[in-house]
């Protein structure tokens, strides 16, 4: 084993930790009554060019009974749509991960949330989105909720129930990197 | 640089919860690479082989996709060139929790060499002595020997995502560091590169023009050329279509919602384009995807479209066929449509229509359907 990586690992942690930030956490209003879900996004105050920028999201069930929730544009599947709108001091960021066209949904796309409970995702969003200018970036999630069920297996394409899904947005500082 | 860094995200992610240590009773997987020839010119593949041994004495299972098997597995190497971190340029691969089906044991004492491809995954269009290295972090390397059996947590995707719960198990594994001269080379999308930075003179003499990547079997090239073909079809039919005097017809309306006179020139504004890309743009059809979609692109980069299983098993025409799909695809690229994933599928679609137009003019399946127009629409 090599030991010099773990070093680097080390010394970022270390810088990284500094600017490693707590939630800003907000609420939206359900659209249909009987599934009480909102969404919150957390992310750090300020990062430095060229740095990772987590993004956290957190989907609550704030409901007396488990849902199942497709994951389809939202950040718990990955950068596999385009779920957020980021305007930064140049502008709209360009989304840079894929756009997959899939069929029927499958039993493992969806997430389960227990009642009164949240499920949490952290992504990199520097790896889709070129923070690469100092400033502040607000970034909003324009996804939405495919289908939300009570039942345990996958719905059939026609019985979808999509659901909107509103978060507050948040902002990002950008902050310049060490040379 | 970059790499490392998310790595150590992933670890400062992790510290929420607890400071994460490689797991010792897991260090006995040893990692070794080499290249796989020792310079490679710009017309040759990038290959490393790396060998993974169980130096311990019980078997190790350990999660497949952490082992190159030829297809993209995301983002398993550390790469730079003069020091430099080189990026990652590759598919964002997105996984479900492992289960036993997704595990491969090795043996006490067992190697087992897998030659991964590091062109078109990295960006390597420079020349030079490039430092290449496997490296990877991850709450979900490693299963439970013997029961083969995982949590039921999900797993993180090593590159982009990682669920604070799990990152007390984060497990990091390196390789030795191997050098290696490679050429620079265009992308594998270098058609639609090179040709995008030519004088418009060359475009117009191109027709139809298909390339293609990621080893598509003669078989598969000639479903493009027929699916390419179907889509060029339902492009041209929709062009002349909108073309007609704007009115609120059955077709426009179950796909896009309301009428205005507005709505249906952008709306033929993205048709335009796409019948554009497809009657003279040169187009590359990828057919290194494995997974079970249909297909996908990345919108900032035409004119590339990766073709997936559930695309060989469609129709030619109709509803989700692959016209419609190449359709679907191209409506995605920023140059053309710039449109989102809203609603899925034919039903979702049509509501969409109803409750949020403007979201319809933007949707990929709904310029797919109106397209492929299955039943018809007048
Ligand atoms: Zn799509």
């Amino acid at each position: 084993m090599n030991t010099l990586p773990f070093r680097k690992l080390i010394i970022a942690i270390a810088m990284a930790a500094c600017f490693f930030l707590m939630p800003m956490a907000s609420v939206a209003e359900p659209v249909q009554p009987e599934f009480k879900l909102d969404c919150a996004m957390r992310a750090p105050h300020h990062v430095r060019v060229g740095n990772p920028v987590p993004l956290t999201f957190d989907l609550h069930n704030r409901g007396d009974k488990a849902v199942a929730v497709l994951m389809r544009n939202t950040p718990f599947e990955g950068f596999l749509s385009q779920y957020l709108t980021i305007v930064g001091p140049r502008g709209r960021l360009d989304y840079g991960g894929a756009m997959v066209k899939r069929g029927p949904a499958g039993a493992g796309e969806y997430l389960r949330i227990r009642a009164h409970t949240k499920r949490t995702r952290t992504i990199n969003i520097g790896a889709v989105y070129a923070f690469d200018t100092p400033g502040k970036y607000r970034i909003q999630f324009t996804g939405n909720l495919q289908d939300v069920t009570l039942q345990k297996g996958p719905s059939l394409p026609d019985e979808l129930r999509p659901q909107t899904l509103t978060c507050a947005e948040i902002v990002i500082d950008i902050v310049p990197g060490k040379v | 640089m970059l790499i490392r860094m998310l790595l150590a995200s992933a670890l400062v992610s992790a510290s929420l919860v607890s400071f994460a240590a490689p797991v010792s009773r897991f260090n006995y997987l040893s990692v070794s690479i080499a290249p796989a020839d020792p310079a490679t010119r710009a017309d040759r593949d990038v290959a490393v082989d790396v060998v993974f041994t169980n130096t311990g004495d019980t078997p190790i299972s350990v999660v497949k996709w952490f082992m190159p098997d030829g297809e993209p597995e995301g983002d398993l190497f550390l790469l730079s060139r003069n020091g430099e971190a080189v990026p990652y340029v590759g598919p964002v691969i997105k996984r479900a929790a492992p289960t036993a089906h997704d595990m491969i044991t090795l043996q006490p004492g067992e190697s087992l060499t897998r030659t991964a491809e590091l062109s078109g995954l990295y960006d390597l269009s420079q020349s030079g002595v490039y430092t290449i290295q496997y490296g990877v972090a991850s709450a979900h390397v490693f299963g439970q020997p013997r029961s083969g059996r995982l949590g039921n947590r999900v797993s993180p995707d090593l590159t982009t995502q990682f669920d604070a719960d799990d990152s007390a198990r984060l497990t990091t594994v390196f390789s030795n560091e191997t050098s290696k001269f490679i050429e620079g080379r265009k992308d594998s999308s270098s058609i639609a590169s090179v040709l995008q930075k030519t004088p418009s003179a060359l475009e117009t003499i191109l027709t139809q023009s298909i390339a293609y990547s990621g080893r598509c079997s003669a078989s598969q090239q000639s479903a493009i050329v027929s699916a390419a073909s179907a889509a060029q079809t339902m492009a041209n039919g929709a062009v002349n279509y909108l073309n007609g005097t704007p009115k609120a017809s059955a077709r426009y309306t179950t796909w896009f919602g309301t009428f205005s006179t507005a709505n249906w020139n952008e709306v033929k504004g993205h048709y335009v384009n796409i019948k554009t890309e497809l009657d003279s743009k040169p187009v590359v059809y990828d057919c290194s995807c494995k997974k079970s979609y249909y297909a996908y692109v990345y919108p900032t980069q035409p004119y590339k479209i990766y073709l997936c299983n559930a695309f060989w098993t469609a129709p030619l025409t109709g509803t989700d066929s692959k016209g419609g799909t190449i359709i679907h695809e191209s409506s995605h690229f920023n140059v053309n449509a710039g449109t989102q994933d809203y609603a899925y599928g034919q039903t979702a679609a049509k509501s969409l229509a109803i409750s949020n137009p403007s979201q319809a003019r933007f949707n990929a399946d709904s310029h797919e359907y109106f397209a492929e127009n299955t039943p018809a629409l007048q």
